[in-house]
């Protein structure tokens, strides 16, 4: 490996590892253990933010007074027409014309509820209150009173805003962190060119070479093997096995010898993706071993799960595949991937809509995707196009966020100055722009 | 919810992907109904009590219960408006001043009703009295009457077993009417009757039956005398005579009617704010056309209860409490219940949007309910299935606990409401043992007995009832579960309570959604029978009430009849032997616009115009006065007597044009309900004409007529099919000869031999109008439509694309087809629809053999969901004479679980296991949930051989002709079977497991155990892990969705899913997925933690 700069790691997905697994537990437990942990961080913000004049009360305290002015902590329930639903799946199965999956299900009369450990309230109030914006599974705590017609006027609205943040060391020289996404090994064959040169970048034999010293890693965020679903048929049966297509067992092989080229050159951390053949529920679980034979032999190459969260000096790093930001975008209204980001840490939530609509784990005793301490980057892999901004929350909290691209789109990468959290996008397009 | 699970069923309803959305606005697809009732308006103040009375007294508790304040009326100066919805009579006494018989007891009738304000009104009818006719012996003369009134009176008084009313005057008048039979054409020369009036409805019977049998005058034998109309029920009398018809206004003019106030005499009886006297020949019954086709605001109130019962145990009021009642009551017209509530027993947390009441004891909930349904004072009473288990139940438990006062839920003061037996055999819906509860004004409109009268569904249960008309999954609660709700703290009490006010609400919104309250008060105008006789009474008394109105226009009388029992046979309608195939071309069908009641209108049938033998010689008619049916029976010709069966049959007819054309014109929805109510209710009217003079145990049966129709029928069938294959030949010029392929009762199928929708439209318009030029008006043949492409299967079962217009197909209709047979699994429905979809829609008969092999390879490779493959049958008793599987499963469940066992009255859900060869079908069944849980094998031969083969070989054989049996159940997608090890039974015991290589299955070296693969395939291992994995995705993405589905179903996110609805289609899927997961996570697992 060529010389690299020092950069003290440290892996913090061990939240995310799965090694026992009980699937006869509903997720309920999720919702009520979500509740509970982010209504202990929330209720000094609360206190804060609005004084003490202001109760905090549960809904069934209210008894159906009228007009009484407190403040509930619960979780966002988002009534929408057009989710997805298995059961209108299955009974429109056998039907003539199966209605094609909506793309955004977002719409005027989704209508807002909130729930805390014991009651439901439905949510009004103007401004305060924008159903497009909001989704499924957010914890909040709310101001405002019952009306008459069983609304709960919000008058205001708090999040968690992700917990404090470390300091970040300023270095003089700062590591680099390099990330990529969306390989998309598939397909790759429109593409080899772009990939070669992305390798000979990495490995600085691009001219390069006092740059490719300041990279200390690389993170591969998912959808390495595909970007699209394989297609599906509906049948009368539930789980006909997939016959599992040639293909992929070809292109991991493929991406064996790529990343153990890399891996020469620099640590590379490969998350899956939605589309890989990794589990499916979030947190989905670092590749096996045995699928990268070649790679799995450099100490320097690791899978890790999706989400990823680790420290790379000071700075504390959290990522996804893209899970979470597509179905956010499909749920709500929000306009692009990077609102959808900074949405996600405002709430201080990476998954909120997870298990919703979000296939997720049904975890008894603990939400790992709450976040507890802010990041200095929040990455989102697999977005339409790249995106970036440097999002300063309360305190002075700066996040750098990232919206990467599939490389398969845009041949381009992201590179992010782990000192100065400075952000810019590389391409490897062959076309001249 | 569940403790009344008397109709369970497997609601795998298919076919309505049809979104609710144009019904309700506020319809949630689930999840939402607790924020929905939120969403409601919010409720007044509750607690100004203000005691009006004592006791049963109503009391005005509060203003939104109440009804608004009457206006204060003054009888010699205003009228009183009010549209009836229940009559009934009772004995009482004479009012002075009103006519009828002045020396008590009398009968009196009550109407019951509601002003345009909403305003509840009793009203007693005095002056009316029953009577009937007897044929006058000869020699009868005027001076004879007073001598029988006298003879009479005294008989039937001495024939009365006690005298407790004091009966002093038991007939009140006879005297000579002239008047016509009805039955048999004999002249219009009138014959002499004794009209015989007597002073209570019972001495209509006994005064009949003593002329019958005892000598009443020694000088006349009245015992050969035939009785006239003394069959009749004195309240359907009393609405012919008065031209009062079900559910119509009644205006009292100002100066003929009294009102009854505090003062009164006599005193007010009834809970009705406005009570008032009139006589029977005073006021004024409107017909229910144009300003008076309207609807009161009726309070319709729809209620629901929890019992606390033992596991195992169906509910017993002598024992297990009630626990709570939630009740909704809108008023008719409106989209949304003004008031919501729900009585519980120990403390409830609050529900936004309801009123939650509490009670510690069981009594005062009781009581106050009670209370509540006095004070709110609603016309109509509705639920699911209160007929039959709320209601009694109520009482019951009411009258065990000694609840006082519990049983006036009439609203007359002192009657108590009482359950009684109630057999009802109607050929619609066969015999069926009801309970009946009396409500004296209010109607019971159990919204069960509609679903039961007016659809035929899968299942009845209101689970699958909601899911069928609502496509919204009810969450269940299973009731063991119910007991330990209650038991729990005030939040579980809320939880049990939510379920009870949807239960409560659902009701309301089908009624809506059905327009049935609308539909059926149509119905009662049209036919004019009250209301609830509609619900509890076959289809007899409507064409009775409507042919007495008729004959006593005309001064028929009816002479009753007593069944013989006789079997005597008419021949039915006639089939044209199907020529069976697929049709790929257009098949154009010619139908006969009601068929039945324009052969009667035609050839002038009826009961008094029929010929009966030796009346055409006696008469001296000539053959041109006559016609002679096809079922060799005379009837004179309109000319001479026009029928009245006809004239009813065209007046209701006409009446539906009328109304159609109407509804084409009406802007406002509301009216439009009604008047698509009203033009279905003649049409339904009309077709049970034919009926009723074929019913042989009914009012009055006359087989001439009935046989003569279907008679008609036939010939007509014949002569079409006959016109249009003579005249359409290419000898006339035309595309080809054109065939009959079958015609049944009132429809004919023709192929032009045409290859174009248009073309076979425009040939079947013609033939339409050729054909009916040969027929006597108003028979029409018409062309309705063209079925392209066509199965035609066998007599009675066909399917086809059903087409009216040429660009787009209407639906897909079958006919005969096992889609709704109840005794099925729901895989047989589900692969007959695709495979029908495929052949019709799709035109891709290849494929639809495809998919059936498919299905089948699936079925045998246990790849089939085990909801598809659940039959449900109803735990009706358990002392079958032969032994039935589910009666055996039952008892089995009982030895596992007492608590979740199926009990009495519940539907027993199963499926059919591998067994030992020769074990009886019985002993095969199993509960699905334990097949699940123990991978008991399914006996895929059985589902192959005994549900599926045969109406697979029944679609396929038109098309694959005599191949399709091994084509399809013998060929090579058959060959490859999976058996699953069961982990209970047989072997299992003796089984251990070794490892084996989740590559190639071998057995695992030593050395390996507890490895993934053996050495083997170990190289593959990559490989191999990938596809495990791959199923895993698969699974674990079901388990997800399947999951979060019943948790937003459930209407709540913290709270654990206890739904145990088993109609649901993803009951079964959701427990399998979780066991398939955990297997699969297994298989994953041996493979090592992906460590780094």
């Amino acid at each position: 490996m060529a010389t690299r700069l020092n950069c003290a790691y440290e892996n913090l997905s061990s939240s995310f590892l799965l090694t026992t697994t009980d699937y006869q537990k509903q997720f309920c437990h999720l919702y009520t253990h979500r509740l509970a942990e982010m209504t202990r961080l929330l209720t000094p913000l609360a206190l804060k933010e609005w004084g003490t004049q202001v109760p905090i009360m549960k809904l069934c305290e209210l008894r159906g007074e009228q007009n009484v002015q407190c403040i509930i902590i619960g979780t966002i329930y988002k009534h929408q027409a057009h989710k997805p639903s298995i059961l209108r799946d299955i009974s429109e199965e056998n039907q003539l014309a199966p209605q094609p999956q909506r793309q955004n299900y977002s719409e005027p009369e989704d209508k807002l509820i909130l729930e805390d450990e014991l009651q439901r309230v439905r949510l009004q109030g103007g401004e305060f209150l924008d159903s497009y914006k909001l989704a499924t599974g957010i914890v909040c705590a709310v101001k405002g009173g019952t009306d008459s017609d069983g609304f709960f006027n919000v008058e205001n609205l708090l999040f968690l805003e992700s917990g404090p943040q470390k300091p970040l060391n300023v270095k003089k020289e700062g590591s680099k962190l390099v990330l990529i996404s969306g390989l998309d090994q598939l397909q790759s064959h429109n593409y080899v060119e772009a990939l070669n040169m992305f390798q000979y970048w990495l490995s600085g034999c691009f001219g390069n070479h006092s740059e490719a010293q300041t990279q200390v890693r690389l993170i591969v965020a998912g959808n390495s093997v595909r970007s699209s679903a394989m297609a599906h048929v509906p049948t009368l049966q539930v789980a006909r096995q997939q016959a599992n297509a040639n293909d992929t067992v070809q292109a991991i092989s493929q991406l064996d010898n790529w990343f153990a080229s890399w891996a020469k050159a620099i640590h590379v951390d490969v998350m899956p993706g939605a589309y890989d053949p990794a589990n499916f529920m979030l947190p989905q679980q670092p590749f096996h071993k045995c699928m990268f034979p070649l790679a799995a032999q450099l100490s320097s190459f690791q899978s890790v799960a999706n989400p990823y969260v680790c420290r790379l000096d000071s700075a504390l790093v959290v990522g996804t595949s893209g899970q979470n930001i597509a179905d956010l975008l499909r749920s709500t209204s929000l306009d692009s991937s990077l609102e959808a980001l900074r949405c996600t840490l405002k709430w201080g939530h990476v998954a909120p809509t997870a298990p919703d609509t979000l296939a997720c784990y049904p975890y008894i005793s603990s939400d790992p995707f709450i976040m507890k301490e802010c990041p200095h980057l929040y990455f989102a892999g697999n977005c339409e196009k790249f995106e970036t901004d440097l999002h300063v929350g309360s305190d002075g909290k700066r996040t750098r966020l990232v919206c990467l691209p599939s490389f398969s789109k845009t041949q381009s990468i992201a590179v992010i100055d782990l000192a100065t959290l400075d952000c810019r996008q590389v391409k490897f397009s062959m076309e001249i722009e | 919810m569940d403790t009344k699970r008397k109709f369970n069923g497997n609601g795998n309803t298919n076919g309505h992907s049809k979104k609710p959305r144009n019904y309700d606005d506020d319809d949630d697809m689930g999840g939402g109904f607790e924020s929905e009732l939120a969403a409601f308006e919010g409720l007044d103040d509750l607690d100004q009590t203000q005691l009006l009375g004592e006791g049963p007294e109503n009391q005005q508790t509060s203003e939104r219960w109440s009804r608004a304040v009457p206006p204060e009326l003054n009888p010699a100066e205003d009228s009183l408006i009010f549209q009836q919805l229940d009559i009934e009579n009772y004995v009482g006494q004479p009012l002075p001043g009103m006519p009828g018989a002045q020396l008590g007891p009398v009968p009196v009738v009550r109407m019951f009703g509601v002003t345009m304000e909403g305003n509840s009104v009793c009203c007693h009818v005095h002056g009316y009295c029953p009577y009937f006719y007897i044929v006058a012996p000869s020699n009868f003369e005027e001076r004879h009457c007073s001598e029988l009134h006298e003879a009479l009176g005294k008989k039937v008084i001495a024939d009365m077993r006690s005298n407790k009313d004091h009966v002093q005057e038991a007939v009140l008048a006879v005297e000579l009417v002239q008047r016509l039979n009805i039955h048999g054409y004999q002249g219009d020369t009138k014959q002499t009757y004794i009209k015989i009036t007597v002073t209570l409805p019972r001495f209509v019977a006994a005064a009949s039956r003593l002329l019958k049998t005892a000598v009443i005058m020694s000088s006349f034998d009245f015992q050969d005398c035939r009785a006239f109309e003394n069959n009749i029920d004195f309240d359907i009398r009393f609405m012919v005579d008065t031209q009062v018809v079900g559910c119509n206004w009644i205006e009292l003019p100002p100066g003929v009617w009294r009102l009854r106030g505090r003062n009164s005499k006599p005193e007010p009886e009834s809970r009705c704010q406005l009570e008032v006297d009139v006589a029977y020949d005073r006021f004024i019954s409107h017909e229910p056309e144009g300003e008076w086709s309207k609807v009161a605001p009726l309070r319709i109130l729809s209620f629901d209860i929890e019992c606390a019962g033992r596991k195992g145990i169906f509910p017993e009021a002598k024992v297990d409490p009630v626990i709570q009642i939630a009740n909704m009551v809108i008023r008719q017209g409106e989209t949304e219940p003004f008031i919501r509530n729900v009585f519980t027993l120990k403390e409830c947390a609050p529900i936004i949007g309801s009123q939650v009441l509490c009670f510690a004891q069981e009594t005062q909930l009781l009581d106050k309910w009670a209370a509540f349904v006095r004070e709110v004072d609603p016309d109509i009473l509705t639920g699911y299935n209160i007929n039959n288990f709320d209601v009694p139940y109520l009482l019951n438990r009411a009258a065990h606990l000694k609840v006082k006062n519990f049983e006036y839920l009439g609203r007359i003061k002192n009657i108590r409401s009482v359950i009684k037996e109630q057999v009802l055999q109607s050929k619609q819906m066969g015999r069926r043992e009801n309970q009946y509860v009396n409500f004296e004004g209010r109607v019971p409109f159990d919204l069960f007995f509609v679903l039961l009268r007016d659809y035929k569904l899968r299942s009845y249960t209101l689970n699958a009832v909601s899911y069928h008309f609502l496509q919204e999954q009810k969450e269940d609660v299973h009731h063991s579960i119910i007991t330990d709700l209650q038991n729990g703290d005030e939040q579980t009490r809320r939880r049990l309570a939510m379920y009870c006010l949807k239960d409560a609400y659902l009701p309301l919104r089908l009624l809506g959604k059905l327009m049935a309250i609308v539909n059926y008060m149509e119905m009662a105008r049209v036919t004019g029978v009250p209301l609830e006789s509609l619900l509890t009474r076959g289809q007899q008394i409507k064409v009775l009430s409507q042919l007495l109105r008729k004959a006593k226009t005309r001064g028929f009388i009816m002479p009753s009849y007593t069944s013989s029992g006789s079997d005597e046979q008419y021949e039915g309608a006639t089939v044209i032997e199907p020529k069976r195939g697929y049709y790929a071309d257009p098949i154009s069908t010619l139908d006969f616009a009601s068929l039945y009641p324009s052969i009667m209108m035609a050839h002038n049938l009826c009961y008094t115009t029929l010929l009966l033998p030796g009346t055409k010689d006696k008469m001296n008619l000539s053959d041109d006065q006559i016609e002679r049916t096809p079922a060799n029976n005379f009837f004179v010709k309109a000319e001479l007597r026009r029928g009245l069966l006809p004239e009813i049959l065209e007046s209701l007819l006409a009446a539906r044009k009328r109304a159609k054309n109407d509804l084409k014109v009406e802007q406002d929805p509301f009216k439009r309900q009604v008047l698509d109510g009203r033009q279905l209710a003649l049409k339904i009217s009309a077709n049970s004409v034919y009926g009723f003079t074929g019913a042989q145990v009914g009012k009055l049966p006359c087989l001439e007529i009935s046989g003569s129709v279907t008679a008609y029928g036939r010939t007509m069938i014949e002569l079409t099919k006959n016109e249009v294959e003579s005249h359409y030949t290419r000898a006339n010029g035309y595309e080809n000869d054109a065939f009959v392929i079958y015609g049944d009762t009132d429809s004919v199928m023709v192929n032009f031999g045409v290859k174009t929708l248009e073309r076979s439209m425009e040939l079947g318009r013609e033939a339409a109008d050729l054909v009916s030029s040969k027929f006597v008006r108003p028979i029409k043949l018409e062309f309705e439509k063209v079925y392209y492409p066509y199965l035609l299967i066998n007599k009675k079962r066909y399917a086809g694309l059903y087409f009216t217009k040429p660009d787009k197909y209407d639906k897909m209709d079958c006919k005969g087809i096992e889609t709704v047979r109840r005794d099925n699994s729901p895989l047989v429905a589900n692969l007959m629809n695709s495979c029908l979809q495929k052949l019709l829609i799709e035109r891709d008969p290849d494929g639809a053999v495809d998919y059936a092999k498919q299905v089948i390879a699936d079925l045998l490779c246990n790849r089939i969901d085990i909801s598809q493959l659940v039959i449900t049958k109803e735990l009706a008793k358990t002392d079958y004479a032969a032994k039935q599987a589910h009666v055996e499963l039952a008892a089995k469940m009982k030895k596992r679980d007492a608590g979740t066992a199926p009990k009495l009255g519940d539907r027993v859900p199963y499926v059919i296991c591998a067994a030992a060869k020769n074990t009886p079908a019985y002993q095969k069944a199993e509960d699905p949930l334990y097949v699940l849980e123990n991978s008991v094998p399914i006996d895929a031969n059985y589902y192959l051989e005994q549900q599926l083969s045969k109406p697979l070989l029944r679609i396929f054989e038109p098309i694959l002709g005599d191949k399709a049996e091994s084509v399809l159940l013998k060929g090579e997608h058959t060959r490859t079977r999976t058996v699953v090890t069961s982990k209970v039974g047989g072997l299992a015991g003796f089984m251990t497991k070794k490892a084996s290589c989740i590559g190639c299955k071998s057995l695992m070296p030593k050395g390996y155990e507890d490895k993934a693969l053996c050495p083997h395939c170990e190289p593959k291992m990559s490989e191999l892990y990938q596809k495990e994995l791959s199923s895993k995705r698969g699974l674990e993405e079901t388990f997800a969705r399947l999951w979060t589905e019943c948790q937003r179903c459930q209407g709540s996110l913290h709270e654990e899913v206890i739904c145990s609805n088993r109609d649901c289609p993803i009951f079964y899927m959701r427990q399998k997925v979780r066991m398939e997961l955990s297997t699969q996570q297994g298989r994953v697992h041996r493979f090592g933690l992906p460590e780094w």
